[in-house]
């Protein structure tokens, strides 16, 4: 008896027009590593107080009795294991080793070093960000959007030839302690300064096709901009095909630092004509949809 | 980047079947999709302690308790109603399809995910009691009560099998 359900089930299932689920992969591996990001951060977040609570606790007997903390500044830090290379302990050495902090906060800038403009404003989308994005991208033919939650994708054809940029708005600020902090051998990291005040980080990573250059931007008022230039295009299935990158990183940021990015709220007419603009995106799904600028 | 590539081809590999369990729980494509995708997100949070044992058995788990607290949490685009559908003049095959899937809407979350496990799945009273937490007892009476309820909907009494000993 229980075949006629079983067929029955297979019957209906059977007449139904599935959805495609290309790209999916991709999107997943996206979503995943930010999910895993913002989860490691947190935990080196956790291990950064315990590791200050630690220091505290036994500050008074290396003051009263005269021995180290160090050994058990290391535990702490190697007991978090952190997956991602950019949050691993980091690699100065033996008892001395501490865990590198964590690139961005919760709390918001003191100051708004890139203010936006004036205007009517309407919450952050996908949508807007990818639309801004094309805006401010050199001449070339874009596609493959994708979204991303808080961020967008698209390859550009430009003048270096056909290459994937990612953006992403976070809310927050980026950690000045991650500016100081050192890094596994397969990273650099360095910070530097704007002229409106705004701090920059630069990431670059030798093993990763998908972010070896991030460029991150601290606007103020609880919003970064991360802009991600592969050296590869997205997953096809099999690999993620060599590319070149596709902008500099002086371009890079030159677009991360434009003013009318927000994490909470961007102009509210691009929001609503990006709505409309790419409303055949799904966010989890490439859009075959081209655009050509210059 | 390996373990990356191994989950990928994992989600190729299994994006199609897991979207259709998903498909049967919530009856819409398109949530079916996001249900799929944040199972995956989350299993890939758990890649590599998980990829060498039972990954889909995993996979569907996560899924249950993602379509599960889906439901608990979010109101669902779904209308439970206390109306039966009208039973069919005949016993069109075609009928019969459309029938299962809104019968299947009238039942509660948890039977539906049952029904589902068991006659979609192919999985054992055990190995449901065992997913979703329960007693094998539990399952084997929501089981029966599922069947009797959807035997009624369908208005087809020997569509359905007899209720499990």
């Amino acid at each position: 008896m229980d075949d006629r359900v079983h067929s029955m089930f297979r019957n209906e299932m059977s007449s139904q027009s599935r959805p495609s689920l290309d790209g999916m992969a991709q999107e997943v591996l996206a979503k995943g590593r930010r999910a895993r990001r913002a989860r490691t951060a947190k935990i080196a977040s956790t291990v950064l107080v315990a590791a200050g609570l630690v220091g505290v606790a036994v500050a008074v007997p290396t003051i009263a009795g005269g021995h180290s903390v160090a050994t058990d500044r290391s535990a702490v830090a190697k007991s978090a294991s952190p997956a991602r290379p950019d949050m691993q302990t980091a690699p100065t050495g033996g008892a001395k080793a501490v865990p590198a902090p964590a690139i961005l906060t919760d709390a918001s800038s003191p100051a708004s070093y890139i203010p936006q403009p004036a205007g009517p404003k309407a919450p952050t989308s996908s949508a807007a960000i990818l639309d801004e994005l094309l805006k401010l991208l050199p001449p070339g033919a874009t596609s493959n959007y994708a979204f991303y939650g808080d961020g967008a994708q698209t390859y550009l054809d430009g003048a270096s030839g056909l290459g994937m940029i990612r953006i992403f708005l976070f809310k927050g600020s980026l950690n000045p302690g991650a500016c100081t902090s050192a890094v596994p051998s397969d990273m650099t990291r360095t910070c530097s300064t704007l002229p409106s005040g705004a701090t920059v980080l630069t990431t670059r990573i030798s093993d990763n096709c998908v972010e070896p250059l991030a460029i991150d931007v601290d606007h103020g008022d609880g919003t970064v901009v991360q802009i991600d230039v592969a050296t590869c295009l997205a997953w096809n299935g099999q690999s993620n095909p060599p590319a070149p990158m596709a902008i500099t990183a002086a371009q890079a940021l030159q677009i991360a630092s434009n003013p009318a990015w927000g994490a909470a709220q961007m102009d509210a007419a691009l929001v609503t004509a990006s709505a409309r603009r790419f409303a055949g995106v799904p966010g989890s799904q490439h859009s075959s949809a081209t655009s050509t600028r210059g | 980047m390996r373990d990356d590539g191994e989950f990928a081809a994992f989600v190729e590999r299994s994006g199609s079947r897991l979207c259709e369990t998903a498909f049967w729980l919530c009856r819409d494509w398109s949530l079916a999709q996001d249900l799929t995708q944040t199972t995956f997100i989350k299993v890939y949070l758990a890649w590599r302690r998980i990829k060498h044992d039972d990954p889909y058995r995993y996979c569907q788990q996560v899924l249950l308790r993602t379509y599960l607290d889906h439901k608990r949490l979010k109101s669902s685009a779904e209308v439970q109603t206390d109306v039966v559908p009208d039973r069919p003049a005949a016993a069109d095959a075609t009928e019969l399809r459309i029938t299962l899937l809104d019968a299947l809407g009238h039942l509660s979350p948890r039977d539906r995910a049952i029904i589902v496990l068991r006659y979609w799945e192919d999985h054992s009273v055990q190995t449901v009691a065992e997913m979703l937490g329960l007693s094998p007892g539990v399952v084997k009476m929501q089981s029966m009560r599922a069947l009797a309820s959807l035997r009624v909907l369908l208005g087809e009494d020997e569509a359905l099998p007899a209720p499990p000993a």
